[in-house]
């Protein structure tokens, strides 16, 4: 990646819910940049506080939820969640995916009415131009017979096609950056592989950056040029691609890897011990201490902080992080 | 082999598509499941593969008699499924169960623990009274590798993967001879997914239960299943051992699919080619004596068009796949596209 300035920059954000049996951060100080035309992968199990990261950044967190902490864009705050700086970058410069294309579009328009709706309000296109410009697009992310699915409401489309017209929507008014939230989960495994592969298409001949979340980091090796690996509303491993595939330092994260069932492998899947924590500071130690095959006494009391390792792009909370090749990356059962 | 417990032969369920509103009438059909034949062995795990639509729930539920087929026959341990009346098919429902994909669905949010695994018991008539009852609750709880403690407490207490083991709790609970499992890890998350299927293949075997296990992610199939079948718009396009049907697919459906499966490793996923398939999936097979996959097949030839392709071996008699042209060269992991 150029070492130009970053994109997007996220500083030391906490997104707290107000609960009935009291607040829970879901985030807790999570800081990363996306640099331009960059993809990102944020990697978490259910309740790793990924989404709500995710979601953060888009100012679409619901009410309830109090985040502290910075976000800019381009070098610029971004303002409150709700300000009319953060509506005026929605959608014109920062794309949104959500995971069920189904409920995140309005069953009420037409796919092309969702497209120009964007088109006219931040490009300032009229009507005709704002319809000449959605057919095309959906040309782009290859629906079929554009001109007659412009009209279609979204129930008329099967579940891959209606995730290309959001991908329409989020690249309409040529976002810096598009979030994807869980893009693919609902999707085949073929759809997902042509869903992923029009996204990062797209991104590239637009130079746009990708923010990518998912809970399944076997997505992306193909995809992504950088992860960042979150647990217990912490990113405990940041790493390029590589790195974090082929180095991985922290116990978690090699423990997601080898829990990854491959079919090109004759080796078993090794499932992680124990349940995910959600939410809520463990009382001052490491949150994957309770699940971790490592952990000694010093992991009980003391939260191990995100640092770099080596060169300085690798970085890893760990007070034990494994660096060199003192055990083997994937550590796999045999057959 | 032994005998095997399950029997499916010819085995097909049309639905009518029916069209108006006070005048109904049915203007066509769709052939969800088109004349299956398979057979799972005690204690053996048959995965089966398939994208949305292919037939592969509704097959398993035909199965059950949870859908009632439109014609051939299930044998289940001797008995034909299809022609029992009510009291004998409940007879039978202990001996077959099912687990759901959605734990979040499956399992009634009113209702504890106890009385989700304990209901099954009750319907069947299999525990003498209270007692015994929870004594049963607290050993599937062990089973499954939860506590009894969990007993007193509701679904919404449990993640997602807790949530799938009260679920195969539940179904086990009856002591069945053949697991039905739908999707039973695509609502986990990823890093759950590989803690049921080690349990599944643990409960395999310390009770030789038999698996039909649904499925549309190939990649999960593998480690727990004997032999895996992959089902296109209603029929069985290929049948084989994992370890064959992984290193040499030679149905081109299965290449396609295996070869949009992500694989973690970013070197790999780099210089591999994946294989798109002309179109979208269809739910209709295309009319006429012709191979249902030739509009989107990339090796389709002349022959394709006017000749429906029979599931026979290729290089082996356990490896058997329905095209004219199977390829059944080892390939690597990501065979490339031939045209």
């Amino acid at each position: 990646m150029s070492a130009s300035e970053p994109i997007l920059e996220v500083d030391d954000l906490t997104v707290t819910f107000a609960t009935a049996g009291g607040d829970v951060e879901a985030v807790r100080g999570v800081s990363f940049a996306v640099a331009p035309g960059e993809r990102v992968g944020i990697v978490g199990e259910s309740g790793s506080g990924k989404t709500v990261s995710a979601l953060a950044v888009t100012g679409l967190l619901a009410p309830a939820a109090r985040s502290t902490g910075r976000v800019r864009f381009q070098g610029r705050d971004v303002g409150a969640p709700d300000s009319r700086e953060r509506r005026a970058l929605r959608g014109r410069h920062v794309g949104t995916i959500l995971q069920d294309p189904l409920t995140s579009l309005n069953p009420a328009m037409t796919i092309g009415d969702q497209i120009t709706e964007a088109l006219r309000l931040h490009l300032r296109l009229d009507r005709g131009a704002a319809r000449r410009r959605a057919i095309e697009l959906l040309g782009e992310v290859g629906l079929t017979d554009p001109a007659r699915s412009v009209d279609e409401y979204p129930h008329r489309l099967s579940g891959g096609m209606r995730q290309r017209a959001m991908v329409a929507i989020a690249l309409s008014c040529e976002p810096e950056i598009v979030v994807a939230d869980e893009p693919t989960t609902a999707l085949d495994v073929t759809i997902q592989a042509q869903i992923l592969e029009l996204l990062v298409r797209l991104c590239d001949e637009r130079s746009t950056a990708l923010l990518l979340i998912t809970h399944d980091l076997g997505v992306l090796a193909g995809v992504a040029h950088r992860i960042l690996v979150m647990y217990g509303g912490r990113i405990v491993e940041e790493a390029s691609v590589d790195d974090l595939f082929y180095r991985p330092a922290h116990p978690y994260t090699r423990a997601l890897l080898a829990s990854i069932p491959r079919f090109d492998e004759g080796a078993e899947a090794v499932p992680i011990r124990g349940e995910a924590t959600s939410g809520g500071a463990p009382a001052g130690g490491c949150s994957f201490e309770r699940r971790c095959p490592r952990a000694k006494a010093r992991c009980r009391t003391e939260d191990p902080a995100l640092e770099p390792l080596g060169d300085g792009t690798h970085r890893c909370a760990c007070h034990y992080a494994l660096t060199g090749d003192a055990e083997p990356a994937l550590p796999r059962r045999p057959r | 082999m032994t005998a095997a417990l399950l029997e499916v032969a010819d085995l097909t369920k049309v639905f009518p598509i029916v069209r108006g509103g006070a005048i109904r009438r049915s203007v066509g059909a769709v052939h969800a499941v088109d004349g299956v034949s398979l057979q799972i062995a005690a204690g053996e795990t048959l995965g089966l593969v398939g994208e949305s639509g292919c037939g592969k729930s509704t097959l398993a539920r035909c199965i059950l008699r949870l859908v009632e087929p439109s014609s051939g026959s299930v044998t289940f341990d001797g008995r034909d499924v299809l022609a029992c009346e009510r009291r004998a098919l409940r007879r039978l429902r202990p001996e077959m169960q099912m687990v759901f994909q959605d734990p979040y669905g499956s399992l009634d949010p009113r209702m504890t623990v106890e009385q989700l695994i304990a209901e099954p018991l009750q319907i069947h008539g299999l525990a003498s009274d209270r007692r015994a009852r929870r004594a049963r609750v607290a050993e599937l709880l062990r089973l499954v590798g939860l506590v009894p403690e969990h007993a007193s407490r509701h679904p919404r207490a449990f993640s997602g993967g807790q949530r799938q083991r009260i679920a195969i709790a539940r179904a086990l609970a009856t002591e069945p001879k053949l697991l039905v499992l739908d999707e039973p890890v695509s609502a986990l998350d990823a890093s759950t997914r590989a803690q049921i299927l080690a349990l599944l293949a643990e409960l395999q075997q310390r009770l030789g239960v038999s698996y039909l296990l649904v499925a549309h992610d190939l990649s999960l199939v593998r480690s727990v299943s004997h032999r895996v079948a992959v089902m296109y718009l209603g029929r069985i396009v290929e049948l084989a051992p994992p370890e064959q049907l992984f290193a040499a697919p030679a149905h081109p459906y299965t290449q396609a699919l295996l070869s949009a499966v992500p694989i973690p490793d970013p070197e790999l996923e780099r210089r591999r080619r994946r294989i798109v398939l002309r179109g979208e999936a269809q739910t209709t097979a295309p009319s006429g004596q012709m191979c249902p996959f030739q509009p989107r097949c990339f090796r389709s030839q002349e022959r394709c068009r006017v000749e429906v392709p029979k599931l026979e071996p290729v290089a082996r008699p356990e490896h058997r796949a329905a095209c004219l042209f199977p390829d059944h060269e080892e390939v690597p992991a990501c065979p490339p596209p031939s045209d």
